[in-house]
């Protein structure tokens, strides 16, 4: 996925940093063991909440490890064990780095998604084998996705909804039960990352005459400011709407050991990317944490 | 341009009364329309709007018909909707040819239930212009707006928030129980292996 769901470092305790940190070094760590250090990259912030939320719910244990990292060897960094769940998060993470990359072929150029692609083929092959059901899950995402973007659709709500479906079937694939707020949840999750995304991609998906929804839906650009501008309260309601959504789904789910770090990421979090998303005059530099 | 504006008559007017007139504006149209230059064109005009408008008016007629039993409907969306069952609520909505408010305030219900928030909100907002002083339309549209649409309402109002502070308050960091490692780690970089 794409880095929208994050933490705010400056209201975590210390503690809670390390959790996460150490939530996204499994991934990492997992996914180098399993898959080669080439797909190491395919670790990123949405995933790792995922990660968090997964462990938590299904009341997962977890056991830690120090490890020194591959980007400072010399600096150990508490590290998630591998564990089962662990291993489907992983494999699930790179099903849809996969099919990222495979949707960049099709409507982006560039070199960088070839490479993606091609890099991803093995490991791909791999986590198929493994999740089958997942496999299926995003190609159906993404073919859905295709067709909505080739018909042109102005609807944000429809077209969200095929990124927003798939991650909360993706969910209920990994987590095995149902729960309705849990899936819902997901479901706003997945459109929040998708709208968020589109919105961020705009200039360049005006300039390159790509598809966007916000561009079909609102047919004023200009420039982001001016757009964000013009468009401000329609918005701020359409990413309102799903931040609140997902964060009242939250408060009706039962959480254990991860509450206080899901808090922030929730609460705080996501509304932070919403501002920065509406204030900036430019795509947001990649998150640092 | 409805028929009643056309024709220039009151919107109670009876409908044999309207056809009468209407056929004779119709006759004295076509006569019309082939007469040289500007007057010709215009009645031509004229008697194509002429037409649409009978042809609008008496599809909605037929459709008043066929809606006699509306508010039955409504109460059948209205179950679905509450059983959660969307796609038998939306069809029985789609089967229905007069749009009221009603018909837009129960659409919106189902988009709400379905997560599309934005689409609801058109769906209200038809609602409430379509009959302003009804009440019911206008908080649920408020509501969406000034709460589940804002930035500002705090988190905790948001859901059962009660209940995760009073069951899951209590709640620390699975990274506590090793919190006594994880300090000397910070002052040592030792090695821990927690749990």
């Amino acid at each position: 996925m794409f880095g929208y769901v994050l933490p705010v470092p400056g209201e975590l305790s210390k503690q809670d940093f390390i959790l996460y940190k150490s939530f996204y070094c499994g991934i990492c760590k997992l996914t180098g063991v399993k898959y080669g250090q080439m797909s190491r990259f395919a670790a990123n912030y949405d995933i790792a909440f995922m990660s968090i939320f997964l462990h938590d719910i299904l009341r997962q244990d977890v056991s830690f490890c120090e490890e020194p990292c591959i980007s400072n060897p010399f600096a150990k960094r508490v590290t998630v064990k591998e564990n089962p769940l662990l291993d489907k998060i992983a494999a699930a993470n790179i099903i849809l780095c996969y099919y990222k990359a495979a949707d960049g072929v099709i409507d982006r150029d560039g070199f960088k998604y070839r490479i993606m692609k091609h890099s991803f083929g093995k490991p791909y092959k791999k986590a198929k084998s493994l999740l089958p059901e997942v496999d299926e899950i995003i190609a159906e995402g993404y073919e859905n996705l295709r067709v909505a973007e080739r018909s042109g659709s102005d609807n944000i709500d429809k077209t969200a909804d095929c990124f927003a479906a798939m991650l909360q079937k993706l969910f209920t694939a990994l987590c095995g039960k149902n729960d309705e707020n849990a899936e819902k949840l997901f479901y706003n999750l997945g459109k929040f990352v998708y709208l968020a995304d589109a919105l961020d991609d705009i200039d360049e998906d005006f300039k390159k005459r790509r598809y966007n929804v916000f561009l079909k839906s609102f047919d004023n650009y200009k420039n982001r400011k001016q757009f964000i501008e013009d468009n401000f309260g329609d918005l701020s309601f359409c990413f309102n709407t799903t931040v609140n959504r997902i964060i009242e789904c939250f408060n009706n789910l039962q959480f254990s050991q991860s509450y206080s770090l899901m808090q922030n990421v929730v609460f705080s979090g996501l509304r932070t990317t919403v501002r920065k998303l509406l204030k900036s005059d430019k795509k947001l530099a990649p998150p640092k944490l | 341009m409805s028929i009643f504006e056309i024709l220039g008559l009151p919107t109670d007017t009876p409908k044999e009364e309207l056809e009468k007139k209407y056929k004779d504006l119709r006759y004295e149209l076509s006569e019309k329309r082939f007469l040289p230059g500007e007057e010709g064109n215009a009645a031509a005009k004229k008697l194509t709007e002429l037409d649409r408008a009978w042809k609008d008016y008496v599809s909605f007629d037929e459709s008043e018909k066929v809606n006699v039993g509306d508010t039955d409907s409504f109460s059948a969306i209205d179950e679905y909707i509450k059983k959660g069952d969307l796609a038998s609520a939306q069809n029985l909505l789609d089967a229905v040819k007069v749009r009221n408010a009603e018909w837009h305030y129960f659409q919106a219900q189902v988009y709400y239930k379905r997560e599309w928030l934005s689409e609801s909100r058109k769906h209200l907002k038809i609602a409430h212009d379509m009959e302003p002083s009804n009440e019911k339309y206008k908080n649920a549209l408020d509501k969406l707006e000034m709460k589940m649409g804002s930035a500002e309402v705090p988190p905790q109002n948001f859901g059962n928030y009660s209940q995760q502070q009073t069951q899951g308050g209590s709640c620390g960091n699975m990274l506590s129980d090793c919190c006594a490692a994880y300090c000397c780690m910070e002052c040592c970089y030792s090695l821990f292996c927690c749990r």
